[in-house]
């Protein structure tokens, strides 16, 4: 008897397309976990979904070889289609739709994981030659998902190294300013003027205050704030790290 | 895809079967179209929805300001995982919600209906 001439009702139907609207979101909730796994590994989002379109691929074509036997019952995409039944049953026998399994009697399959029922091992020739093509080709497809996979981590650490050298390239480094530098002219807070030489410093007491300057040149490529400064008496020669830095002065206030 | 079936109707004993239900009423239409979309389409778009959420803001630079705010790690991934599913599913609802929709303007009615 046919589902639509049976005296299937709208209502019916309608019920049906829930069931299987239903049953297909919670199927591709599958593909969705899978790709935001990956999409919490990689930077690059092109990967993670290729991920999940590739995960669901590559089930297809594992599900396909008919040789791979009951290990297909355990692929993600094994029973994504089974909610077709649900449409077109009592049309067509249920041999059309399973190749390998008898017909099931479950009326509504609410869960169309338990309709499947496990055949049993029919005569099977192992070394066919399609079966070795199909294998061949899901083996080709996981290693090119694989290589995918590898080339989006690596593409990930050169844009991290090149984002490194980026910042490197924005620090500002100072050093001392050269002889042939052009002669500065200084104002200080209480509107005392001086001039500091290239490659020189000034110090000049004051009535009520000794005045220091120093000229430096930035090498780098960033902006450098003078924050402070700490002045030592005597003469040092090399790089010996700094003082502490609460012995410095503040430049700003 | 409604009006190519009316114009072109199926062969009853044809390989889609799905294809000449839809054919027959404007009620299984959504079916054939879950059918077609849901072996390909929609695979892709709900791999997007999923694999987007975290490494889109990953690759865009925002998760950095996004992880600054006041919330959980958890939190977050669990909320964006919810998103995503969420949107998945309301991808799969369009297509059926449209092909009903069409189904019913375009094709015949229900021959149980026409009695």
């Amino acid at each position: 008897m046919s589902f639509l001439t049976a005296g299937s009702r709208t209502a019916t139907i309608l019920t049906h397309l829930l069931v299987s609207t239903a049953y297909v979101s919670w199927s591709l909730t599958g593909v969705v976990a899978f790709s935001f796994m990956v999409s919490c590994m990689t930077d690059a989002p092109f990967g993670a979904i290729f991920a999940g379109v590739g995960l669901y691929f590559t089930s297809l074509i594992l599900d396909a070889i008919s040789s791979l036997g009951n290990i297909r019952y355990v692929l993600p995409t094994h029973y994504f289609d089974r909610w077709i039944d649900l449409l077109t049953r009592g049309e067509w026998s249920a041999d059309m739709w399973r190749r390998r399994g008898p017909p099931t009697r479950v009326r509504v399959a609410l869960l169309p994981h338990r309709a499947v029922v496990v055949p049993p091992e029919g005569h099977q020739e192992l070394t066919d030659w399609t079966t070795v093509a199909e294998l061949a080709t899901a083996g080709g497809t996981l290693v090119l998902a694989g290589r995918h996979f590898g080339a989006t981590r690596s593409a990930n650490r050169a844009a991290r190294t090149a984002e490194r050298a980026f910042e490197a390239r924005l620090r500002p480094v100072l050093v001392q300013s050269r002889r042939e530098d052009p002669v500065e002219k200084i104002m200080w807070g209480d509107r005392h003027w001086s001039r500091v030489p290239g490659g020189q410093a000034w110090v000049e007491a004051g009535d009520d205050a000794i005045y220091l300057a120093m000229s430096v040149r930035n090498v780098g490529a960033g902006m450098a704030v003078l924050h402070g400064w700490h002045a030592v008496a005597e003469l040092h020669i090399g790089v010996d790290g700094h003082a502490p830095l609460e012995t410095f002065r503040s430049q700003v206030t | 895809m409604a009006v190519a079936i009316n114009l072109n109707p199926p062969d009853a004993r044809g390989e889609g079967r799905l294809l000449y239900l839809a054919s027959q009423t404007g009620l299984l239409l959504p079916g054939f179209a879950l059918r077609v979309t849901s072996a390909f389409m929609l695979v892709i778009v709900v791999a997007l929805f999923g694999g987007d959420a975290i490494a889109g803001e990953a690759s865009w630079g925002n998760l950095r300001y996004l992880l600054m705010r006041p919330v959980g790690r958890g939190r977050l991934v669990f909320s964006k995982f919810v998103v995503a599913v969420f949107c998945a599913w309301v991808a799969v609802l369009i297509v059926v919600v449209t092909a009903l929709v069409v189904g019913s303007i375009v094709s015949a009615p229900m021959p149980s209906d026409r009695r």
